[in-house]
């Protein structure tokens, strides 16, 4: 054989070979899963239990629309407060601060990216949860609470994606605004932010993907109560907390596993045509 | 003889403490062509962004000395940066049309002055691209990306964009050096257009151009201005050995 | 992913039987006394080695039946859709007691049976209702799988289900955390002593003292299960596992006689 190890096709090899095994990670998974949640789809009428408000596994009783209603409720608050602030220290660290203070903000926020969410978990019951107790009595226990933690945790990642968006704008697009006598703020609304845009339509669905996934912050301080939400002030579960504190109690083979295997299956599906919808908006801009 | 409509005077500027131009005076008339040239990093871009200020935006940048546009000397203080860059129209290097419709490029100039009303950005964005030589090739096209032009439509449409808020001097910056031969010749042509209705300051680094276009001529050398003249007694009769040398291209810097 | 644990776990089994290594899993309570009588284990009885790993109690039960480790520590009675039917044989470490406790300003500090099942079903909304301050009453448990809610369930609501309106909680000491900042919260705690910031509750007439662990009526019993089948050595760190006498430094009390 020619070349051997040394063949420059090697890399090749290697980068094929790479994702190969992780295309066959991600089926494998997708497999487990679905078999997981066979037993359960092949019952007559499946959806009539699960699209049911009531959750009471152990009388087999599986409805997900309060998770499903948590999920959604937790992940719009989340973005919508992690969203504003993120881009807002995105601009400042992009457009205000000296160039030579920029790495270091990059670092602070990259560290931050990598606190456990054990942490904001501990905050969030510490200080989120009494908070919203004396606003608006109850247990403080809340999907609202979870919002806050949760978009506590997005705003690092949202201020990094949309720092290294709003910096991939060449520079001669706001060279060309200043040249027609825009003010900064007006290059910022007219031009940087358009040419941006894709990218931040990217890192919203990377923020969304975190969003959904996130369970242990989450947890820790939504109450974890399986009804149909009264309220924002009110606790919940989503989909990934019920998981977390029903997956100790039905070993594999149950039919309760089938549903935490379905409800994981759910959210991959939910991120699945999340993902379809940028390209396909990402395409029309 | 007019009064000039750009004049510098003892202009130096110093890029942290690297001299980039050398207490430079010069004047430009209004309605005719300059040509800058000289070899790369003289100082000739530098020059013509002093004179819209672009320079304000660069890092530990000084500036001494004194510029005048339309007789107005633009680095006192209070002066209206937003005003002098509407008067002082400026085409880059690469075309670099913003990422959107080819009307909302040129629009954008007008859309930063406030409100207008449709038609008349419609008037202006029409006339403005007459004026760079566009409009036949987009007419009815106005809505398609203006990426999706070639090159030298783009820079064209650079020029509408810069003409459409009304200019009275236009600053080029090698407009032509990215583009293909056939594209150059139809913005050399261009350029025979405008001349007399705008003040063109144009840096290049093909001399034919200059020699074709340009009605005076400057040549620079590390950040001095070595002579001025008319292009073709710069051309044929230098009055510098250093300019001799550069255009029989035996300079060496 | 199943599968691929248990093909690791087998393949790790089938190579280290011969140095005779145990293996451990379940309940996450009991852990930090397993660690340490585990490491007097291997002093005393070398060169076997015992490793520990956590999970939850039915996780231990599932894994022991399965045969994927040896021995299995739960909290809760095992059932046939854990076991599979699988023959085991059982030790319990100890107890640990199972405190009603609530916010320090509810103004009651003792419940009745029938009025922890009225409060935890979700019929009493108002501590006022039970002789207490005009709080709401905030009903705080525990998963599912948690043997805590398990031996209450079972000692004390009996067959009145848990109003699903109670606020879930992960762990012991998130629930003591909950119910100490919460007005109006009540909950219930494993804890060998008397919980600090909280009100605790006497169950009916009977007052808990940190003295009486061994003989409080409400507990949750780690025992650890083993097939009948294993080996000797299986049989003897079980005993080895009941019977350290530093339990209670753990608050593992040694069942009343």
């Amino acid at each position: 054989m020619k070349g051997g190890w040394n063949d420059e096709r090697m890399p090749r090899y290697v980068t094929r070979g790479a994702t190969l095994l992780f295309g066959l990670m991600a089926l494998s998974l997708m497999a487990v899963l679905v078999v997981g949640a066979w037993p359960l789809l092949r019952e007559p009428r499946p959806l009539t239990n699960l699209m049911s408000p009531l959750w009471s596994p152990l009388t087999h009783r599986f409805g997900l629309v309060p998770f499903v209603a948590g999920t959604i409720a937790v992940t719009v608050m989340a973005l919508g407060l992690a969203i504003p602030v993120g881009l807002g220290t995105a601009i400042t660290l992009a457009r205000l601060m000296p160039q030579t203070l920029q790495p270091a903000g990059v670092k602070l926020l990259t560290v931050l990216t990598a606190v456990p969410s054990v942490i904001f978990g501990w905050w969030g019951l510490l200080v989120v949860v009494p908070w919203i107790r004396g606003q608006v009595g109850g247990p403080g226990f809340s999907l609202l609470a979870a919002g806050v933690v949760l978009s506590l945790m997005l705003m690092p990642t949202f201020s990094l994606l949309y720092y290294q968006a709003l910096r991939a704008v060449p520079s001669r697009y706001q060279e060309a605004s200043d040249a027609l006598g825009a003010s900064p703020d007006q290059t910022l609304i007219g031009v940087v932010l358009p040419c941006a845009f894709p990218a931040l339509v990217q890192g919203l669905f990377v923020g969304v993907a975190r969003a959904l996934g996130e369970t242990m912050a989450v947890q820790m301080v939504i109450g974890g109560q399986t009804l149909m939400p009264k309220g924002l002030a009110a606790p919940g579960a989503t989909l990934t907390t019920q998981i977390l504190t029903d997956v100790t109690v039905f070993p594999q083979g149950t039919r309760g596993h089938a549903v935490l295997d379905l409800m994981a299956l759910l959210l991959m599906v939910a991120m699945y045509l999340l993902v379809r919808a940028a390209e396909r908006w990402g395409t029309r801009s | 003889m007019m009064a000039p409509t750009v004049r510098c005077d003892q202009l130096s500027v110093w890029y942290g403490r690297h001299p980039a131009l050398k207490s430079v005076s010069l004047s430009v008339q209004a309605g005719e062509v300059l040509a800058l040239i000289g070899p790369s990093g003289c100082g000739k871009s530098t020059l013509l962004r002093a004179i819209n200020r672009l320079l304000d935006e660069v890092a530990h940048i000084r500036i001494a000395g004194n510029v005048w546009v339309d007789d107005e000397d633009i680095y006192q203080k209070g002066v209206d940066v937003t005003t002098l860059r509407r008067r002082v129209g400026m085409v880059f290097q690469t075309p670099n049309p913003f990422p959107f419709t080819i009307f909302n490029n040129v629009a954008y100039g007008l859309r930063l002055t406030g409100k207008r009303t449709q038609s008349e950005l419609r008037r202006v964005v029409e006339a403005s691209l007459t004026k760079a030589a566009l409009w036949d090739e987009v007419r009815g096209k106005l809505a398609r990306p203006a990426l999706s032009l070639s090159g030298g439509q783009q820079q064209r449409l650079c020029i509408a964009r810069a003409l459409a808020v009304e200019p009275t001097v236009l600053l080029m910056d090698e407009p032509t050096a990215s583009l293909d031969p056939l594209s150059t010749a139809r913005i050399e042509d261009l350029m025979g257009q405008l001349k007399g209705q705008y003040t063109i300051m144009m840096v290049t680094h093909n001399l034919r151009q200059a020699a074709r276009v340009a009605d005076r001529t400057a040549f620079f050398a590390k950040g001095e201005l070595v002579e001025v003249g008319l292009t073709r007694q710069i051309f044929t009769a230098p009055s510098d050995r250093r300019t001799e040398e550069y255009l029989t291209g035996r300079y060496e810097s | 992913m199943g599968w691929v644990l248990a093909l690791f776990c087998w393949c790790s089994g089938a190579w280290l039987t011969p140095s005779r290594h145990l293996t451990v899993a379940g309940a996450t309570g009991s852990l930090a006394y397993l660690r340490r009588a585990a490491a007097d284990f291997e002093k005393t009885y070398p060169p076997n080695t015992v490793a520990l790993s956590g999970g939850g109690s039915i996780a231990g039960l599932v894994e022991v039946s399965l045969g994927r480790v040896d021995i299995g520590i739960s909290d809760v009675a095992p059932q046939r859709q854990w076991t599979r039917g699988v023959d085991l044989s059982s030790l319990a470490l100890g107890r640990i007691p199972l405190l009603i406790i609530a916010h320090p300003g509810v103004g009651v500090s003792s419940l009745s049976t029938a009025t922890i099942r009225a409060l935890y079903s979700g019929q009493v909304t108002s501590w006022a209702q039970v002789g207490g301050r005009p709080d709401p009453v905030v009903v705080m448990t525990r998963p599912l799988s948690s043997g805590a809610r398990q031996v209450l369930q079972a000692k004390l609501l009996g067959d009145r289900p848990m109003s699903p309106d109670a606020v879930v909680v992960l762990s012991n000491g998130a629930m003591l955390a909950a119910v100490q900042e919460t007005p109006g919260a009540i909950g219930f705690v494993e804890s060998g002593i008397v919980p600090s910031r909280v009100a605790l509750m006497a169950v009916g007439v009977t007052q808990f003292h940190s003295q009486d662990g061994a003989t409080w009526p409400y507990a949750v019993t780690p025992t650890a299960y083993w097939k009948k089948s294993s080996s000797v050595w299986v049989r003897l760190l079980a005993e080895f596992l009941a019977t350290r006498p530093y339990r209670r430094a753990f608050g593992l009390y040694p069942r009343a006689s």
